[in-house]
């Protein structure tokens, strides 16, 4: 994986691998492609820039790069100073022709229910919030999600089950349905 | 030959580029990219000389991972650190310096009178409550140094813009209780700041203090 960051031809396998999973990631949190285009060309420098860091135990390099993934898009919704990130060095949007915009545009329709949980994830803490995303909208069980974030499966299986929680208590009963619905692919 | 065509191939043609020019330019910068691979090496090495001080048989296959503490480099440079036991603290500060943190680690620091000020509770003494992020005391936690079995995961964490955020937990299946465990940005450490671990007799303190003097005689350097 180190050599994704040296070798443009490891790279370009990887990215081949990758890139529609990162842009369905991208387009079930934003809503305007030219956004989604930046996200996604930022998901890949910072990637690239993370590569040595990598451990295979941890699990699976798609893993890996939801982690990755959701620290930028996160990061963005944080406004966190776009120049700290480290990967600014140029804007995917500038990449985007007519057709591109189309095709994303089809891409982040067939996300809009995603992004409604997503924005209704707001009442949970930033811990819960991390593991919820990455099961309910990500489809990754817990013990996924737990290598994509570093932390403990037991410590994530908590984090989940307390965001279900207080997302059933707090939330209308339609929005209730799809989370009981989305997290149940889980084991 | 054809132009790419679509957005998947203009971007990858870019990223491309950005790995070439990487390898082209591998003289290390200022930038995060360079800083990492030192770091990277660095830790390494400071794996070798902890293992090597301390004996202590790794958990399971990590390699910044001994039986006192576990340095781990994240995805986009943040380091998570767990501390299982006191004792080691010359090598815990060696490790984390070698992972890019400017810390100061000091299990002893009740017999450091000043040291305890510096890392006590509230004591930033010239600056504090200026509110400027950059330069003073951002944020200032405290992990009891006995966390009860079981798992309270969350507890005391800090929103993630802070340069420290603290997670005291204790796995069930965790050979080791964990005494305290969080996760630093040292992106976000000033050049004049340092990173306070000391145990003042009852709890581990992190801290993170802007050009605060600390004889440190514990563990000088």
């Amino acid at each position: 994986m180190a050599r994704i960051a040296h070798d443009p031809d490891v790279f370009e396998v990887f990215y081949r691998e990758h890139v529609d999973a990162v842009q369905r990631f991208v387009a079930r949190r934003i809503s305007d492609p030219h956004r989604a285009a930046d996200l996604t060309a930022d998901v890949f420098l910072a990637a690239i820039d993370a590569a040595a860091s990598y451990r295979p135990r941890r699990g699976a390099p798609a893993l890996w790069l939801f982690g990755v993934a959701r620290n930028v898009v996160n990061s963005e919704f944080r406004h966190a100073a776009r120049e700290q990130q480290v990967n600014a060095r140029f804007e995917g949007r500038r990449l985007l022709a007519d057709d591109d915009i189309v095709r994303a545009q089809e891409r982040i329709d067939a996300e809009a229910r995603s992004r409604e949980l997503y924005a209704a994830l707001d009442g949970l803490t930033d811990a819960e919030r991390a593991v919820f995303e990455l099961s309910a909208l990500d489809g990754l069980s817990a013990t996924e999600a737990a290598r994509a974030l570093g932390i403990r499966p037991v410590t994530a299986r908590v984090r989940l089950h307390r965001a279900r929680h207080t997302l059933r208590t707090e939330l209308a009963p339609q929005e209730t349905q799809l989370i009981t619905r989305s997290t149940e692919v889980s084991p | 030959m054809n132009a790419p065509q679509r957005f998947e191939d203009r971007l990858l043609a870019q990223l491309r580029r950005v790995v070439t020019e990487r390898e082209e330019s591998r003289e290390p910068t200022h930038n995060h990219t360079g800083r990492r691979r030192l770091v990277l090496s660095g830790a390494g090495a400071a794996l070798v000389i902890a293992i090597v001080a301390i004996a202590a048989v790794a958990v399971g296959t990590g390699n910044r991972t001994t039986g006192a503490y576990a340095i781990q480099v994240r995805p986009g440079g943040k380091v998570a650190v767990s501390i299982y036991k006191l004792g080691d603290a010359k090598a815990l500060q060696r490790s984390l310096r070698a992972a890019g943190i400017p810390a100061v680690v000091d299990f002893e620091a009740t017999k450091a009178g000043p040291c305890v000020v510096a890392a006590g509770m509230n004591t930033n003494p010239e600056k504090a409550g200026a509110g400027n992020e950059a330069n003073e005391t951002r944020h200032l936690v405290q992990s009891e140094s006995r966390v009860p079995r079981g798992t309270t995961p969350g507890a005391g964490e800090a929103g993630e813009n802070a340069a420290i955020q603290v997670h005291t937990s204790t796995a069930k299946g965790a050979t080791t209780a964990t005494i305290s465990e969080f996760v630093v940005d040292p992106s976000r450490i000033g050049p004049h700041e340092k990173l306070y671990i000391v145990h003042d007799g009852t709890s581990i303190l992190v801290r993170e203090v802007g050009a605060v003097s600390c004889p440190k005689p514990a563990s000088s350097r």
